[in-house]
């Protein structure tokens, strides 16, 4: 526990020193919206097949699809209780990983409404594209400007998709947030 | 900025170590869960209705029980999925929030047969026995104890439970390890 302290107290000196700015000045501003590194969530939800102890970028646990796999574990939200206000422009980040050239998922992001019951907006990135080099972890990322009729009843929905993949193919590390700026 | 960020860096590895990597610190491999129920709100099929914003220790979410609530989100995995190790004592931390001396909820630990049936281990934590102060955020420990010889099979389930609590009790920033 002393150790602990010990971390968090460099963590304020560090966020002192940063001035509490938790990106760059080079970088848009940013709102979080959700984050998930897959470490804590076996155990409290009922299908959680996806996620792995093969490889991980950050901890332990990582997403995957494969041949056996269709989708991973995803996020799902209205846009109205994503964020107290409309959301137009979204920054997908995580980490990629890919087995093969035959790795080919892609993370997808949809906008599904309910009353149509089907998917009115869709995107994401290819890991074929975005990832490339099979067998290392690497950085993806996309800026998503939603459509200017999106409603607040509209679910968001973030996704490892297997697409065409026949090699299996990671996430972890998925951050969403709103670009602001 | 390189030292800042530098610093910055073992800051975050440090809060990793207190939030329960399993790469830092010597509890490696022995943590059940650890969990801030920010990564649970949206995930998956975690049960939102379990999962609020109104109360929060830390980030915005929280797990709660109230009325038309009788159970916060639980978690439930077999006992031999929970821990790599057969589990003995069951170290439990997390801060809550009773809003009264009425607010009478207990933490629990339950173990099921696989099959259904009567459990094969029941302990509540009654959260009024440590909490004495009303309307903010306490933390609570204690440590369970399950009997021997349980089977991998059956079912560790860790809830907040709402007893006879008549007014809602929110539970976050909850820490399970498997002590040796």
């Amino acid at each position: 526990m002393s150790i602990c302290r010990v971390y968090f107290a460099w963590l304020l000196v560090g966020l002192a020193a940063t001035g509490c700015r938790w990106s760059g000045a080079d970088e848009p501003a940013s709102h979080q919206i959700a984050f998930n590194d897959y470490e804590a969530v076996m155990g409290w939800m009922g299908s959680t097949e996806s996620v792995t102890l093969e490889r991980a970028h950050s901890g332990s646990h990582a997403v995957k699809v494969d041949g056996g796999m269709e989708y991973g574990l995803g996020y799902g939200m209205k846009l109205g209780q994503a964020a107290d206000h409309p959301l137009h422009k979204l920054h997908l980040e995580a980490w990629g990983f890919m087995t093969d050239p035959q790795s080919t998922a892609q993370l997808g992001l949809q906008l599904y409404d309910p009353a149509q019951r089907k998917p009115v907006f869709s995107d994401g990135i290819d890991y074929a594209a975005a990832v490339k080099t099979p067998g290392k972890w690497l950085r993806i990322s996309k800026d998503i400007t939603l459509p200017d009729n999106a409603s607040s009843t509209q679910q968001l929905r973030v996704f490892l998709w297997r697409a065409s993949a026949s090699s299996p193919a990671y996430l972890d590390d998925l951050r969403i947030s709103e670009v602001t700026q | 900025m390189r030292l800042t960020r530098a610093r910055l860096l073992v800051g975050l590895v440090g809060l990793a170590a207190c939030s329960g990597d399993p790469r830092a610190g010597h509890y490696v491999g022995d943590i059940i869960t650890a969990t801030d129920f920010e990564q649970l709100a949206g995930w998956g099929d975690a049960d939102r209705q379990t999962l609020t914003q109104q109360q929060a220790h830390s980030g915005r979410t929280a797990t709660f029980v109230g009325p038309a609530h009788a159970y916060s989100l639980t978690y439930h995995l077999p006992l031999g999925k929970a821990s790599v190790h057969p589990i003995k004592p069951l170290e439990l931390d997390a801060w809550v929030y009773l809003p009264s001396g009425k607010a009478n909820a207990v933490l629990a630990v339950q173990v099921l047969p696989a099959g259904g049936g009567n459990p094969l281990h029941d302990e509540q934590l009654h959260l009024l026995d440590q909490v004495h102060e009303f309307g903010s955020w306490q933390r609570v420990h204690h440590v369970f104890v399950l009997p021997w010889g349980l089977p991998g099979e059956a079912e560790l389930r860790i809830f907040l439970g709402q007893a006879t609590s008549p007014e809602p009790v929110y539970l976050d920033d909850l820490t399970v390890k498997a002590r040796e």
